[in-house]
């Protein structure tokens, strides 16, 4: 059906390119969301640096204004460093500005004044890089690693608060380290000059592990205090090296997952190579769009890593939301669209459908209904108005055709009407002339007595069969039935009629058909198929042959045959017997008898007007059997 | 022909209707002929014919229907056999056997034209014997 393959083929199209258009678009809207995720993660990596360098800034004014102080510069001056004003002086601050330690070392290199308890002195910090630049008049501001006996110099429970029992974390590096006990310190250093020449060195810190401060700071102003289903949706850390020594990520007991470790994947990237890490990692157990980056010391080595991070999941249920939508919306689209193909396809093909309706209705024969044009295109609204066109002028002409053949047989019947009475005159007076009733003919006079005699036969026959083929034709023949003895009223006059022929022909008729047969027929037509099919017998059987007539009830029909030992009739000629003006030109009889070839044509309409069949059986050498039925008259009982 | 039997053709057609005659009358018949349905009627009642050959179509399309049907009207004529012959059996559909009862059609035999000679005194003698029959009953 072209309607269901035209929406066939636009559904695949539509459906096609649906699919493909949903793919492409969930995919960008994927990147897209994650992106903008991204992006914002960097920015906020650049903010905590921002803040992270701003505390530095911090520390070192508050140094230098240390180093400007007039009693500070006194006490270097006259190098009284038991000065006990300066030490609660110095403390005081300490405590107020949140600095973990503060120092002063000599230019020798010892550290001769401490503001943290125990106030230890006397130890070198010649190997400080920090303090020696700043002896050479530099301000040092930098990031710097203490070991645990430095801390503990540097007083006020450092060594403990810096000490961190290391845990074994997922996808994190092996390491067999247990523990952390270096600390990582903010420090700056500033030198106190007197005059050009530097007399002592200050300096001062913040202690970042477990500086949690920081790095709530830091997420605070990043990422506000954002929640996500009960989880922190922003995170910022603080690494030594992989360890996390000041984190806002959480454990899933709600404590702070210092002393765990970064992944392996960011942990190669960022310390070993120095280089960010922007992307998905997993933090803990949970997935975070990510940034790090590696912290520096002041010999330019990396020694941790700045993180901050967002979570994933927020993002994920956004996109899976716009996805939803948005597939929710191409389905909508796609649904619509496949109506439109539907009705396309139906706009297209109903016109095509219609053409063909019609002419199967005008194959019927019937009257062509014009097709209504259906205004969806030129094209077909062109085809249509040529259908109708074609429609009207085919069945005008076959009507005049019709008209003509009707015409035609009606003359056909008219002129073989009225022949009918000069024949039989002219048949009457033939016989008597050979019967010798009008006195005695000469053996050559009869020779061509029986010659006209033939010649009339054929006439009568010609008569009948052409008032037959014109009442055929004009559908006027139909059985009209009645109780018919078929020995009595049909073979009987029949075999009477035709003594002389068989006997001219020497022929012999062995009949068998029994005398109680009745059928329910109409007895013109039974004569009619009898007198044709018995004509064929004498015109091609064999000379002094036999004609055998048989007939017998079968399932409620009486099955007749007629046999003739004639030369049969080739297979490939069989079906053409039964056709209008079928001749068969095997040679021999057809050509000496020249009849209408209509005999059968007319015995197979009867029969089948009876509701029966006709059936030839032929095999050359075997003669030929015709065999057809005809209804039995019910009440009969038949023996 | 053991007895002298008479019949009466009624036919418009006189070439043919005179053939008939010449082959009835070559068989022992006597013949006579009428060229009309009332004067094949009056003819009939004058001379009592044994069998009436009676053509359908003459002056009207169904002149020897008309014919066939006043015959029993007459009582003298109930002994005749009538022998309808016609070129239109098919055409006007009619059944070829008729059962002696018919009421609308009182004919004993309907023929189609040409009838062969032959047979046409074959379908008379079939008749008369049916009358015969009739009236030894």
């Amino acid at each position: 059906m072209l309607k269901l393959k035209l929406f066939k083929r636009f559904a695949a199209i539509t459906i096609l390119f649906g699919i493909l258009s949903m793919l492409l678009g969930v995919q960008i809207m994927r990147q897209r969301v994650i992106s903008e995720a991204q992006t914002r993660v960097r920015l906020g990596l650049s903010s905590a640096w921002a803040l992270f360098e701003n505390r530095q800034r911090e520390l070192c004014i508050l140094l230098r204004l240390l180093a400007n102080k007039d009693l500070l510069l006194r006490v270097c001056e006259e190098q009284r460093w038991n000065d006990l004003e300066l030490r609660s002086r110095l403390e005081r601050i300490r405590a107020s500005f949140g600095l973990d330690f503060i120092g002063l070392v000599d230019p020798g290199g010892t550290v001769v004044f401490r503001a943290t308890e125990p106030y230890s002195t006397g130890d070198h910090k010649t190997a400080d890089l920090a303090i020696t630049k700043a002896f050479n008049g530099e301000t040092v501001s930098c990031v710097s690693l203490f070991t645990r006996a430095q801390l503990m110099l540097e007083g006020g429970g450092l060594a403990d608060r810096a000490f961190l029992e290391l845990e074994e974390t997922p996808r994190s590096r092996r390491s067999p380290k247990m523990e952390e006990s270096r600390g990582m310190v903010m420090l700056c250093a500033i030198p106190v000059r007197k005059g050009p020449s530097v007399i002592a060195v200050v300096y001062g810190g913040i202690l970042l592990n477990r500086n949690f401060a920081m790095v709530d700071g830091i997420r605070d102003v990043v990422f506000r205090d954002d929640v996500y289903k009960g989880r922190q949706a922003g995170t910022a850390t603080l690494f030594l090296n992989d360890t996390r020594i000041a984190t806002t990520v959480l454990r899933e007991n709600g404590n702070r997952a210092v002393g765990t470790r970064v992944s392996r994947e960011v942990a190669e990237r960022v310390l070993d190579n120095g280089m960010a890490w922007f992307g998905e990692a997993f933090v803990l157990k949970d997935e975070y769009l990510t940034a790090y980056e590696p912290i520096r010391d002041v010999q330019d080595q990396i020694i941790g890593m700045l993180y901050v991070g967002l979570l994933k999941q927020p993002f994920n249920d956004i996109e899976r939301g716009i996805v939803l939508k948005f597939l929710y919306i191409s389905i909508f689209v796609l649904l619509v669209a496949l109506v439109l193909a539907f009705l396309i396809a139906g706009r297209l093909a109903n016109p095509i459908h219609r053409l063909v309706e019609s002419s199967h209705h005008m194959r019927d024969g019937k009257r062509p209904e014009p097709v209504p044009l259906s205004g969806c295109c030129r094209e077909t609204d062109l085809l249509t108005e040529a259908f109708n066109h074609m429609a009207v002028a085919l069945y005008e002409r076959e009507e005049k055709l019709r008209a003509l053949n009707r015409s035609y047989m009606e003359t056909l019947a008219f002129v073989t009407h009225e022949l009918k009475s000069p024949i039989a005159t002219m048949m009457n007076y033939l016989y008597l002339l050979r019967e010798q009733k009008l006195g005695p003919v000469t053996e050559s006079q009869m020779k061509a007595l029986r010659a006209v005699d033939s010649g009339g036969q054929r006439l009568v026959e010609m008569i009948r069969h052409y008032l037959n083929l014109s009442r055929i034709e004009s559908g006027d023949y139909t059985p009209v039935r009645s109780r018919v003895m078929l020995q009595a009223d049909v073979m009987a006059p029949l075999l009477t009629s035709l003594e002389a022929e068989l006997k001219a022909n020497g022929m012999c008729v062995e009949n068998t058909i029994p005398a109680t047969l009745v059928l329910n027929a109409d007895l013109n037509m039974v004569r009619e198929v009898y007198e044709n099919l018995l004509g064929n017998a004498i015109k091609y059987g064999r000379p002094s042959g036999r004609i055998r007539l048989a007939a017998q009830p079968v399932n409620g029909h009486v099955e007749c045959s007629v046999w003739n030992d004639g030369d049969g009739i080739a297979p490939d000629k069989l079906p053409l017997l039964f056709q209008k003006f079928s001749r068969l030109d095997n040679g021999g009889a057809a050509q000496r008898h020249r009849g209408t070839g209509l005999g059968l044509f007319i015995a197979q309409h009867i029969v089948e007007a009876h509701g029966g069949w006709i059936r030839v059986h032929s095999s050359p050498g075997d003669g030929v059997t015709f065999v057809f039925t005809l209804p039995v008259q019910r009440e009969t009982s038949v023996e | 022909m053991s007895e002298h039997r008479i019949v009466l053709i009624v036919d418009d057609d006189e070439a043919f209707a005179q053939s008939n005659r010449d082959l009835l009358e070559a068989y022992g018949y006597e013949v006579h002929v009428a060229h009309g349905g009332s004067e094949g009627l009056a003819m009939a009642k004058r001379i009592r014919p044994d069998v009436m050959i009676l053509d359908v179509m003459m002056a009207s399309d169904t002149e020897g229907f008309e014919v066939a049907r006043k015959i029993p009207e007459s009582p003298e004529l109930s002994r005749m056999g009538v022998l309808l012959v016609t070129g239109v059996v098919k055409a006007l559909h009619l059944p070829g056997v008729l059962k002696a009862d018919d009421t609308w059609l009182p004919v004993d035999r309907i023929l189609d034209k040409p009838i062969p000679p032959a047979r046409l005194m074959a379908e008379i003698e079939r008749v008369l014997a049916d009358c015969q029959r009739k009236r030894s009953s």
